[in-house]
């Protein structure tokens, strides 16, 4: 599984499959911090932590 | 003065109606993308039984107002459609109720707009800044 797959699953756990759709236009090597920088403002840092276990 | 409560009780039940269904429509959208379709189908039921009523109850203060019909007929038409005697207050308390529901599902509608708005345009505005 890709970092990408990862996070798009992330995402959509969290907000939904529209907002886990949008992971497909990011970066590859961006996307964790990105997503990991969206999920903190909106759900806090603890919701982020899940992050954290993507290799 | 009587008449221009009923008028101001008029506009009141448009607007909320038609803010009900506009609020309702936007949700379904996002709902429908975002959510699921069980969250969807529980969120659009309660809007449409919420408006639906809500707007037949502006239309019987119309034909009330208009004298297309009394109070009194309207009663008997109820208690004879439902069989049932139709205890004073009724009318009143269904009306709080269907406001209270109401509000709460305009608020949580409008949270929920708010929400995914903003972590759209904080999505957009991240990849953009990303990429250059």
């Amino acid at each position: 599984m890709t970092k990408k797959d990862q996070c798009k699953k992330l995402m959509s756990d969290f907000f939904g499959p529209a907002t886990a759709e949008k992971v497909d236009a990011m970066d590859e090597n961006n996307c964790v911090e990105q997503c990991k920088t969206i999920v903190t403002n909106f759900l806090g840092p603890e919701k982020a932590k899940e992050f954290d276990n993507i290799n | 003065m009587a008449a221009l409560i009923d008028y101001v009780v008029i506009l009141a039940h448009a607007l909320s109606t038609i803010i009900g269904i506009w609020v309702a429509y936007l949700t379904f959208k996002i709902a429908k993308k975002n959510v699921g379709v069980s969250t969807y189908w529980t969120l659009f039921s309660m809007a449409a039984i919420l408006n639906v009523t809500h707007g037949v109850m502006f239309l019987i203060k119309v034909g009330l107002l208009f004298n297309l019909f009394s109070v009194a007929s309207l009663m008997a038409l109820v208690q004879q459609g439902m069989a049932l005697p139709l205890p004073s207050g009724m009318y009143a308390f269904a009306h709080t109720i269907f406001a209270i529901q109401g509000m709460l599902f305009a608020v949580a509608g409008f949270m929920m707009l708010q929400f995914y708005t903003k972590l759209s345009l904080d999505m957009n505005a991240m990849m953009s800044k990303g990429k250059k």
